[in-house]
Order: C-alpha cells, then sequence, then structure tokens
C-alpha cells in the first residue's frame, strides 16, 4: 500500500517539469490564440480589443477563399501522404535485401529531410522554372517527352505540382527508416514458412509484410496527416498562393489574413477551425486503426 | 577657439549629468552593401559626435523579416526607437498607434520641414490627417531598353509613346533558331501586382483609387484601367510578354535583359549594380516609360523613417530622423546610390552627373505613390488577383476590374 | 544466378532513386563552388567551370559564419540536453507509473500535435518579453528549444519504455534502488536507441530553427547560422554561391550527428512498437 502512494507520487514528479513546461508554452499560447479569435484583435497592446463573438467564425463559413484552402490543403494530404509512404515502403523493401552498402543509401534517401524546408523550397523554385528550370530542361531536351516548356508555377492546374513533389521527396526519407524499423520487427519464419508454401514476392508483401506493419501504417498515416495539414513553407515559398489562389492553403491564408491584413482575430479563427478539423481526421484515423489491429 | 571649448565643456557637463540616451534604429541596408558601411562607419559616429548625448544602436533585419518583426513587436510593445520603414507599410502601422504622428509631436518643426521633401515620397507618410513619417529614400521603375536588340530590329530609340512601345514589343519579339519556340521576348517582368501594373494603368490615363483615397468604383474600372489591362492582356495572349509575369520562373528579367532575351524590362536603380555585378560588360540603356493618355507614369518605391509610438526618446528619435533627411547626409547616401527625397538634391551636380539617376529622377517628378491607405495590403492582392484573372483565367478584363472595384470597397469600408 | 540478376536490378532502382534524391543537394554543391559571374547560364552549368572555394571562405571569415556557428553549437547543444532529458522524463512517468489524471493528460498532448506553431509565436513572445532578462539572451533559445515537442516527444518515448521488460526494475527496486536511480541506470541505458532517435530529431529542430531566434537575438553577435544563411537573400536579389556556401556549412554538423546517431534509429523504431 505505502509503495503504491509513493509510486503514484513519483510518477506525478516525473512527468510534472514536462507537463509544466508544456502547460505554459503550449497549452496556454492555445487557449490565447482561441480567445483572440473572439476578438477584433489588434496587435498594439494599447487600443483595446473589440468583442465580437463568433462574428469570425460566421465571416469565415462565408468565405470562398478559406474553402479553397481546405480544398487544396486535403488534396495536398491526399497526394504527399501515400505518395511518402507508398516510396519509402518500397525502398525500404528493396533495402532490407541484405545488399551491401544498405547504410550508404539509408543516408541518401535520408538527406532531404535534414535539410531547412526554406532552402530546399528555393531551389524546387529554381529547378521548376519554365525556362532555364532543370525539369523543364530534362523532359524537353534530355528526354523529349515533351515539346514545349511547361507553365508550372503560371497555371493553375500545374502549380501545386512542384509542392506535391517536394513534399513526397522530403518526405520519403523519414518514412522508409519507419518503414525500415518496421520490417527488421518481422521474424524471419514467417517469410520462409509462407515461401515453403510455394508463395511467391507479391503475396509475401500483401499477405505478410503489410499486415504485419500495420501499426507501423498506422503511426505514419497520422503524422504525416498531421504534418501535411501544416505545410506552409514550401508554399509561402514557391508560389506565395499564387496563380489566383489555385495553391493557397489553410496555413498559408492564415498567415496572410494575419501578417498581411492584421485580421489577427480572423488568422485565430482560421486556426481553431483548422486545429478541429486535424484533431477530427487524426482521431477517425486512429479509431479505424484500432479497429483493425484487434 | 574659447568658445568651442566651452560649449564641449558643457557638453560634457551635460552628458555627465543626464547620461548618454540610447535609441535603437532598425533598418534593411544589407550588411555587405556600401550604404551599410557608410551609416556605421560615417553618418553614426558624425551624429554621435554632434550629439554626444544620443548614442546609436543599429540593428540589421532582412527585409523579408522586417514586417513579422514589426508585428511581433508591435504586439509587445518592443519597438526599436526609429525605423526604416518601406513606404507601403508606413499607413497599416500609423493607423494602429504605433507610429508616431510628427506633425502632432512636433508641429512647428514639422511643418517647417515639410516642403523640403518632394511631394511623391512625402504623401506615402501620410494617412487619415496626420504625417506617420519622413521620407528617406525613393525610387521608381524606368524603361530598361537592350541597344543591341533595337538595333537588330532596325529601331533607333526607345520607345517614347504607348502606340511605339505596343509596337516595338511586337517588333522585338522573335523565334530565332526557329524551333516554334520564342526565345526573345520584347517586355518582361516579375509580377502583376501594382508594382508591376501601376506604370501600365496610369500612363494610360487610369487610376485604382480616387484622390481621396477613399472610392474605386469608377477609378479602378474606368476606361483607360480597363484599356491598360487590355491591351497587357491581348500583348500577354499573342506572345510577346515573357512568361515571367504570370510567376512562371525562367530567366529572370536582369539576367534574361543581359543575356539579349527580353528587349525591354522595367526595373529600379538597383538593376545598375546587380546587373553590372553579374555581366560587368552589360550595356544598360534606362529611358522613361512610354507616354499614353496619361503622360509618362510609373510607381514610386522607398522607405520612410519613422519613430515608434512607444518610444522613450522621442526627442532623440526625432533628432536622428531630423539628420538622416538633411541635406549632407542625403547627399552623402546618393555616392552609395540610395535615392534622395530632398527637392533642393534635384538639380545638384551629384545627381546631375551620376552614372544613371537622372532619368530615374525624371521619372520620380510624375510617378504615383501606391495609394497610402492601411487596407494597401489587401488592395494590392485585389489588383493583383484582378490582372491575374484576366491574364491568366481569361476573364474579359472590364468584369476582372469591376469585380475588384466591389472588392475594394469593401476594404475601405473597413476602414471608415 | 538469378539471385544475382535480382540484386542488379535493385542495385539499379536504388541508383537512380538517389540520384534524384540527391540531385538537387549536388546542384547546390555545385553552385556554392562557382563564381558570381556563372550562376544564371542556360543551359545549366554541371560542373562548376571555375571552381572555387573562394565563396566559403567569404562566409566564414568576411560573413562571421566563424561566429554564428559557435553560436548555434552554443545554443543546440544544452538545448538538445534539456530537450531529450525532459521528454524522457515525462515518457518515463507515463509508461511506468499510474497516477490520476494520467490517460487524459496524454489525450491532451497528443491532440495539441496538430496545432500550427505559427500562431502561437504572439502569445509565446508575449511572455517572453515580460521578462527583460529573457530578450536578447541566447539562454532564452536554450531554454525554449529545451521545452519545444515535449508533447510529440514523450508520445514517441513512452512505447518505447512500456516495450522493456519490467522485471529489470523491479529487480533493481528489490535490492533497495531508488525510483530515480532506477529510472537512470537501468531504463535510461536500456532505451538508448530512442534516445539517440530524440537527439537526431531534435537537433534537426533547434538547428534549424529560424524565425523564433531571430526574434529573440537581435544582436548580431548572437546571430545563428539560420539567420546568417537568410541574410543573403536581401531586398533587391539572391546571392545564391554564398546562401549556398552557407547552407553546406550548416548541413555539415547535421549530418555528422545523423551518422553518429543512425543505426540506432532504425532499432529504437523498430523496438518501440509506435502506437497511436
Amino acid at each position: 500500500m505505502k509503495r503504491e502512494v509513493r509510486r503514484k507520487w513519483a510518477g506525478f514528479l516525473f512527468v510534472l517539469p514536462g507537463l509544466l513546461s508544456y502547460l505554459i508554452w503550449t497549452l496556454y499560447p492555445i487557449i490565447k490564440s482561441f480567445l483572440m479569435s473572439l476578438y477584433k484583435w489588434n496587435i498594439n497592446p494599447r487600443i483595446p480589443n473589440e468583442f465580437v463573438g463568433l462574428s469570425n467564425y460566421v465571416k469565415l463559413f462565408h468565405d470562398d477563399k478559406f474553402y479553397t484552402a481546405l480544398i487544396n490543403t486535403l488534396k495536398y494530404v491526399i497526394v504527399t501522404v501515400p505518395g511518402q509512404m507508398i516510396i519509402g515502403l518500397l525502398i525500404a523493401v528493396l533495402l532490407t535485401r541484405g545488399l551491401k552498402g544498405q547504410t550508404f543509401f539509408r543516408l541518401l534517401y535520408y538527406l532531404p529531410v535534414i535539410t531547412s524546408w526554406v532552402v530546399v523550397s528555393v531551389l524546387f523554385q529554381y529547378l521548376f522554372a519554365t525556362r532555364g528550370g532543370l525539369v523543364n530542361y530534362l523532359l524537353k531536351d534530355l528526354l523529349h517527352l515533351i515539346n514545349r516548356d511547361i507553365r508550372w508555377l503560371a497555371q493553375e492546374n500545374t502549380a501545386m505540382i512542384p509542392i506535391y513533389v517536394l513534399g513526397i521527396w522530403k518526405g520519403i526519407g523519414w518514412s522508409m527508416l519507419i518503414f525500415l524499423a518496421g520490417l527488421q520487427g518481422i521474424p524471419k519464419q514467417l517469410y520462409e514458412a509462407a515461401r515453403i508454401d510455394g508463395a511467391n514476392g507479391w503475396m509475401l508483401l500483401r499477405k505478410i509484410t503489410i499486415p504485419m506493419l500495420r501499426p507501423v501504417i498506422a503511426f505514419q498515416t497520422v503524422m504525416l496527416t498531421i504534418g501535411g495539414f501544416n505545410v506552409f513553407l514550401s508554399v509561402y515559398v514557391i508560389t506565395g498562393g499564387g496563380p489566383r489562389n489555385s495553391t493557397q492553403v489553410l496555413s498559408s491564408y492564415m498567415f496572410k489574413e494575419a501578417f498581411d491584413y492584421f485580421h489577427f482575430g480572423y488568422g485565430a479563427a482560421i486556426a481553431v477551425i483548422f486545429f478541429l478539423i486535424v484533431f477530427t481526421i487524426a482521431q477517425i484515423q486512429r479509431k479505424l486503426f484500432k479497429r483493425e489491429i484487434y | 577657439m574659447k568658445k568651442i571649448f566651452l560649449v564641449l565643456a558643457l557638453m560634457v557637463v551635460v552628458v555627465a549629468v543626464f547620461g548618454v540616451e540610447e535609441i535603437t534604429f532598425w533598418h534593411t541596408y544589407s550588411t555587405n552593401s556600401g550604404e551599410y558601411k557608410l551609416l556605421t562607419e560615417k553618418i553614426i559616429p558624425e551624429f554621435e559626435k554632434l550629439h554626444p548625448d544620443i548614442k546609436v544602436v543599429e540593428t540589421q533585419v532582412n527585409y523579408d523579416d522586417m514586417r513579422q518583426r514589426l508585428i511581433v513587436s508591435t504586439a509587445t510593445g518592443e519597438l526599436a526607437d526609429v525605423i526604416r520603414m518601406d513606404i507601403i507599410w508606413v499607413p497599416q502601422f500609423g493607423d494602429i498607434e504605433v507610429l508616431l504622428p510628427l506633425n502632432k509631436a512636433f508641429p512647428n518643426e514639422f511643418n517647417k520641414l515639410k516642403d523640403q521633401f518632394l511631394p511623391g515620397p512625402l504623401s506615402t507618410c501620410y494617412w487619415n490627417g496626420n504625417y506617420y513619417g519622413l521620407p528617406l529614400d525613393t525610387n521608381t521603375r524606368v524603361l530598361l531598353w537592350n541597344k543591341k536588340l533595337f538595333e537588330e530590329a532596325g529601331l533607333d530609340g526607345p520607345p517614347e509613346t504607348m502606340e511605339e512601345f505596343v509596337n516595338d514589343i511586337k517588333l522585338l519579339t522573335k523565334d530565332k533558331d526557329g524551333d516554334g519556340q520564342t526565345d526573345q521576348w520584347g517586355y518582361a517582368d516579375y509580377g502583376l501586382g501594382p508594382w508591376n501594373s501601376i506604370p501600365w494603368i496610369y500612363s494610360f490615363g487610369g487610376y485604382i483609387l480616387d484622390p481621396t483615397n477613399s472610392k474605386a468604383e469608377g477609378y479602378v474600372n474606368s476606361d483607360e484601367s480597363i484599356k491598360a489591362l487590355e491591351t497587357f492582356k491581348d500583348l500577354y495572349y499573342d506572345g510577346y510578354i515573357a512568361d515571367t509575369v504570370v510567376g512562371g520562373g525562367g530567366i529572370g528579367t536582369f539576367e534574361g535583359y543581359a543575356e539579349d532575351v527580353y528587349a525591354m524590362i522595367i526595373a529600379g536603380p538597383w538593376s545598375w549594380p546587380i546587373i553590372k555585378g553579374q555581366y560587368p560588360d552589360a550595356e544598360i540603356n534606362f529611358a522613361l516609360f512610354p507616354a499614353g493618355k496619361g503622360g509618362s507614369k510609373s510607381v514610386v518605391g522607398g522607405e520612410d523613417i519613422v519613430i515608434s509610438a512607444f518610444s522613450e526618446h522621442k526627442e532623440a528619435a526625432w533628432e536622428f530622423a531630423k539628420y538622416m533627411t538633411s541635406y549632407e547626409v542625403q547627399k552623402a547616401f546618393v555616392e552609395v546610390s540610395q535615392m534622395p527625397v530632398r527637392k533642393d538634391l534635384v538639380e545638384d551636380p551629384i545627381i546631375q552627373n551620376h552614372p544613371y539617376f537622372h532619368t530615374f529622377m525624371k521619372q520620380l517628378e510624375t510617378a504615383v505613390a501606391r495609394s497610402p491607405h492601411p487596407g494597401w495590403n489587401q488592395i494590392n492582392d485585389i489588383m493583383d488577383l484582378a490582372w491575374q484573372n484576366a491574364i491568366v483565367a481569361d476573364y474579359n478584363p472590364d468584369f476582372a476590374l469591376w469585380e475588384a472595384a466591389m472588392d475594394i470597397e469593401e476594404v475601405l469600408s473597413e476602414f471608415e | 544466378m538469378k539471385k544475382k540478376i535480382m540484386d542488379l536490378i535493385i542495385y539499379t532502382l536504388l541508383f537512380i532513386g538517389a540520384i534524384i534524391m540527391c540531385f538537387p543537394f549536388y546542384y547546390m554543391v555545385v553552385t556554392s563552388l562557382k563564381e558570381s559571374a556563372y550562376i544564371f547560364t542556360v543551359p545549366p552549368q554541371m560542373i562548376p567551370k571555375p571552381a572555387t572555394f573562394e565563396n566559403y571562405k567569404t562566409v566564414w571569415v568576411e560573413a562571421d559564419f566563424k561566429l554564428y556557428f559557435l553560436n548555434s553549437l552554443k545554443i543546440t547543444l544544452p538545448a538538445v540536453l534539456l530537450n531529450v532529458f525532459l521528454s524522457s522524463l515525462t515518457a518515463y512517468g507515463f509508461a511506468r507509473f499510474k497516477f490520476p489524471g494520467k490517460e487524459l493528460w496524454f489525450s491532451v498532448l497528443i491532440a495539441t500535435l496538430a496545432v500550427p506553431g505559427l500562431l502561437l509565436i504572439i502569445p509565446q513572445f508575449d511572455m517572453i518579453r515580460k521578462v527583460p532578462f529573457f530578450m536578447d539572451n541566447p539562454l532564452t533559445i536554450v531554454l525554449t528549444s529545451g521545452i519545444g515537442g515535449i508533447a510529440f516527444n514523450a508520445f514517441f518515448l513512452r512505447g518505447f519504455f512500456e516495450s522493456i521488460p519490467r522485471e529489470l526494475e523491479e529487480a533493481a527496486e528489490l535490492d533497495g534502488c531508488g525510483i530515480f536511480k532506477t529510472y537512470w541506470h537501468i531504463a535510461m541505458p536500456l532505451a538508448r536507441p530512442a534516445l539517440a532517435t530524440l537527439v537526431i530529431m531534435s537537433f534537426l529542430g533547434v538547428w534549424d530553427d529560424y524565425f523564433w531566434p531571430s526574434l529573440i537575438l537581435r544582436d548580431k553577435r548572437d546571430w545563428t547560422l539560420p539567420i546568417g544563411i537568410l541574410g543573403f537573400r536581401a531586398q533587391h536579389g539572391v546571392q545564391w554561391h554564398l546562401l549556398f556556401a552557407g547552407t553546406i556549412i550548416a548541413i555539415l554538423p547535421v549530418l555528422i550527428i545523423y551518422f553518429m546517431f543512425q543505426k540506432y534509429f532504425v532499432k529504437a523504431v523498430a523496438e518501440g512498437g509506435l502506437k497511436i
């Protein structure tokens, strides 16, 4: 009994410093942001803020640009999350065949992950330039797949492509590493037994690898979805949301309203709705995966 | 001699009794520029010699970060005493009472100083009855024309009228290697926002807002404004204007100009050092923007020097602001390629003998400031979208601008 | 024989993939070795001719990157230690003990993983500036980075601590080992792979952080590498050759940290059994 009490207190003490710093540095700012969304909030502290109740939210639900940004963000998530995971899994599977130079390849594929977003965004903007850009140079002059330069960033229907490609390119390494870890956890005997039963590579992948990786897939889906919703710097640097808002995503729209137009209350309202959406999706994903696992 | 000694002694006493007042100064001069060297090695030390009781602490901020820094610092009352601020932000920060209205804080001195400045740059400090700063430096965009390409096309000089301009743009667009793709364009710019479109709109005789900055309808969609957009759209659709205007990336305007890809571009005075830095042998020719029904009009850029309303050293800050806009300092900055804002420097030999400032100073006489309005950022984006709608999405120009008029009216009503 | 062909195909695939993944870096290195006049040639120059290390010298000496480099190190190392220590305490607490409200708190932690950090900056800055000691003080960055990301880290480590067999710790406790000692001497060494992984992630976050330090550290002498790098993006143009040289300098330590700890990386995730 005494031990129980002691352990209860010990546990509490263990989490206290972390929890306290979390409360001060994350939860309090979140609550403050929520309060901001109820005001016509002025950044100058000497001007009193005008309480406007839910009118920022009312405005939001009638704002076409908000819906455009929401749809663009969802598209980004739908394209890049499976994109990263499928390619990441493929590389991970190839890398677990025990070939020489595994570590070397692992490092190369991981390089984009450890480079800052600002730098790679600037780089991609240059790679996808219409004239003199490497992508067009490759497609047109070297591979002859197209006979006219594609105006990647200037057209509404192509402007999102460089941003998708960057998102996938930068995330493959992370996904690959997590899958590598997951693959190590699968007992070799399973494969051997299946092979004896005459299963081919594809069947092994479908019947053993993927089911065994389910927890890892679940983890990645939730994490990458959250990450995808937060896409910001690539849009901000490469297209600034244009042409004609065709690449505007939630975070860049929020940033614009708050920091460019000084509509801080409105920006906070976008953030709150944004948070609720991501939270809900993450919860649904967790539920779905749990049900499948157990 | 004795007198000077006495004054110095008095100053020492004053400093000893009252201590040195420290003022902070944020600016965006990049650290490897001549302006920065001049500021830190000469201008500030000389100011401190003149005012031994004031010490200036300068901080360099990247242009891209200045805005965020100003916003966060506003939220926390941590602003610098003196700031060199992009002209288009001044009304916005003035409107939220972050900047000191100089005409109220120092009425006598301000009214005396006011008339020394060129009217275009001065107007950028004004919003709602107050002046929130002094102009510090200015610039505008003029036409750069490539002499070699002009000669190849049999043209002997830059266009002076709109008709010539449109004509020359067409003549100067070519497919040189015959692969069916254009590889030389008559005109290039890097965007469709007001910074890019104002020279067209205003030279055609159009407007964005009325002269009092309180009405858009009938101005932004006036016949002349529509005509400007229509002309630009037709040129772009027929392939005479490079893709860079719609943000397609591609070879930059400066590089393209130097490499004989773009026959004409429009650019500010910084184009000279940037182009010369990369292409020391490039020949650069400046000309006024072609005149249409509205004359030859371009857009005003530059910075104002402002004082924080939170400052606890307003007097010292004011001394520094006045010093930065004084004849000597403005003249010294001309040597490192900062264009002056004072009327008494326009005719000065230092401008007249400068390798390229005179075209810019001439253009400045008629250049238009982007409407000094706290909602300018929104207006800017609305205009940008309207031009994109017409040019990228093939909207009818008069419909695109009518839509813009409605949206701008809504922004204007936010500030009533 | 069949296996050999298979291997060859796989190698080829891996190589093509690696080229795609690394080409942008190659391009960055190439540009950092170019003289400024050769940056914008069409078609792009793939091998710098003439190649020069002058840019690195300029960046290191004239642009003060030596100083920024040291500043970055001085901030990042203690911040990473603090961050990892604090996260491990929290995670261990959640993994091994029962206390009132435990699962509720943990759910709150997880729920807020989705919050966009951008909008928290104003309230956060508002707190910092109220204490003048924190302004212009590198220590502030150490502390704020040290306590940042606790939610994700705790979540990441918890699973790992839970996967360690309880018996070891129980045995230690029976031997009279205190609770903290058990954590420090038994659990922590066993958690080494996960901690190493956390070091990499935490290092990356602090080392690359730009916006926050640039708000707090206004004195040039306190600047860190990312602030220095973006300084090459001036108002009217970018000095690509210097920007990329600066970037390469900034990437090197990350590579070293990655090399040092990468062998744990996969192991950590494998054994942690990531559960959501």
